[in-house]
């Protein structure tokens, strides 16, 4: 029985600066941990299931902060808080559906001190890895959740490998929606990384949910000006209203001229390890007037190749129901 | 607390492993001020308790079951007359009734061993 009562010992260190938070992840390399409003961290720490030997506080690195209005892009420092990104007023007018999926994270407390870069780059909820047990994605080489008993209400419907969690976060599928340029910093230079590229799934590395190294930050998150003002669209299904992950959730930006859709990016959460961007919806619905029939085909294309595991059937007409109404309800 | 039994407080455990699944407050889901209605009646049934030596009754934790019961019969109606007949009722279990799809849910088990 392991003794759950108070957090690990570790050392502490709180940059100013990103060139001495660069400083120390070089130093530490995989030792080290990167703290940002602390939600996922804390409970990894408190239940023993990770133990760091050092944690860099991003908190006090005043660049990493803000929302910065750009001529071709607004661009939000990873450590702004959802709150702030939920009532900036840009984002609030030009990129509502972020604003709406920053609402919709967990409670108002926990909106108050989680970060954008950090309910992104949050670890997976599966609950058998929470609960410490040596699974694929904690290194190990078995999966708990896809087992004929398993318990995997919550789990993907999408592209499984090994694991079946899937991305726990709200905001990500708006941010794919929104075709957000995430900027990743280290020592050695920058990587600006589209979503697709940003999110990783169990085939490229079972370990991690996002292409962050060791040794780089996620120091801010670019909104290109081409979808702002679109019609947009976000829904989430959870249990509760409050403190509760997605059981599916959808983000959508649409854009409509001469009565026909232009284009439009289509995104579900918690169906696959990465939010999932549907192709096939927006190639389904491109150039067509939207309608009730429309959205009807939308929610079809969407499920199309979904494999359900013991549990989680129910995500499927769940999915269908969301895009269909992302499609027919998406408002500018 | 009858809202949480109804509808959300679930006791999952994987059945192989002994373990249980929902360990935390965001799993284990107490209703919040966001799930239960802001308009709530409530009446008493009045008569006296034959059992009891003054024909009392319990208050405060023992009319749970009817605030269950109520929820869950409001369920039912709004589907269409869909029996669960087990609490809580999930919203995946809702989801499933609504698209005519199996349950998840295994039948109750009996542990003989």
């Amino acid at each position: 029985m392991i003794v759950k009562d108070v957090i690990p010992n570790f050392e502490l260190y709180q940059p100013t600066t990103l060139a001495d938070a660069f400083a120390l992840l070089d130093k530490h390399g995989p030792d080290a941990w990167k703290l940002a409003g602390g939600n996922d961290s804390l409970t990894w720490w408190k239940e023993r299931v990770k133990r760091p030997k050092v944690v860099v506080d991003l908190a006090e690195i005043a660049e990493l902060k803000g929302v910065r209005e750009r001529p071709d892009e607004l661009e939000i420092g990873a450590l702004t808080t959802l709150t702030e990104v939920e009532c900036h007023p840009v984002i609030r007018t030009q990129y509502r559906v972020l604003a709406d999926a920053a609402r919709r994270v967990a409670s108002p407390q926990i909106r108050n001190t989680g970060t954008v870069g950090g309910n992104v780059a949050q670890d997976a909820r599966c609950w058998y890895y929470r609960y410490g047990l040596p699974c694929y994605r904690a290194g190990g080489n078995t999966c708990f959740a896809d087992t004929p008993e398993g318990v995997n209400r919550e789990h993907a419907l999408f592209d499984t490998d090994r694991c079946v969690a899937v991305t726990p976060s709200d905001s990500a599928p708006a941010l794919v929606a929104l075709d957000a340029k995430m900027v990743l910093r280290s020592s050695r230079g920058e990587r600006v990384l589209g979503t697709e590229e940003f999110f990783i799934g169990p085939k490229i590395d079972v370990t991690r949910l996002t292409s962050v190294r060791p040794e780089e930050i996620l120091i801010a998150i670019r909104l290109p000006k081409e979808w702002a003002g679109a019609r947009f669209y976000f829904e989430k299904a959870a249990d509760r209203q409050t403190w509760d992950f997605a059981l599916v959730n959808v983000a959508a930006a649409i854009v409509v001229s001469n009565g026909a859709v232009e284009r439009s990016r289509i995104a579900c959460g918690a169906v696959s390890a990465v939010p999932r961007r549907l192709a096939a919806v927006e190639e389904a619905i491109k150039g067509k007037v939207i309608s009730a029939e429309l959205a009807s085909i939308a929610g079809r294309a969407a499920i199309r190749g979904a494999r359900p595991l013991n549990y989680n059937g129910f995500k499927i007409p769940l999915m269908a129901s969301l895009v269909m109404r992302a499609v027919r309800d998406a408002t500018a | 607390m009858g809202i949480g039994m109804a509808r959300f407080e679930r006791h999952v455990y994987d059945p192989k492993l002994g373990l249980p699944a929902n360990v935390g407050l965001y799993q284990a889901k107490p209703p919040s001020l966001l799930d239960v209605p802001t308009d709530m009646k409530a009446a008493a049934v009045d008569k006296p308790d034959p059992q009891s030596p003054m024909g009392t009754k319990g208050m405060g934790e023992p009319p749970m079951g009817a605030a269950a019961a109520a929820v869950i019969c409001a369920i039912s109606d709004a589907l269409g007359g869909v029996y669960f007949n087990r609490s809580p009722v999930s919203t995946d279990m809702i989801v499933n009734a609504l698209f005519k799809r199996p349950p998840a849910h295994k039948p109750l088990q009996v542990n003989s061993v």
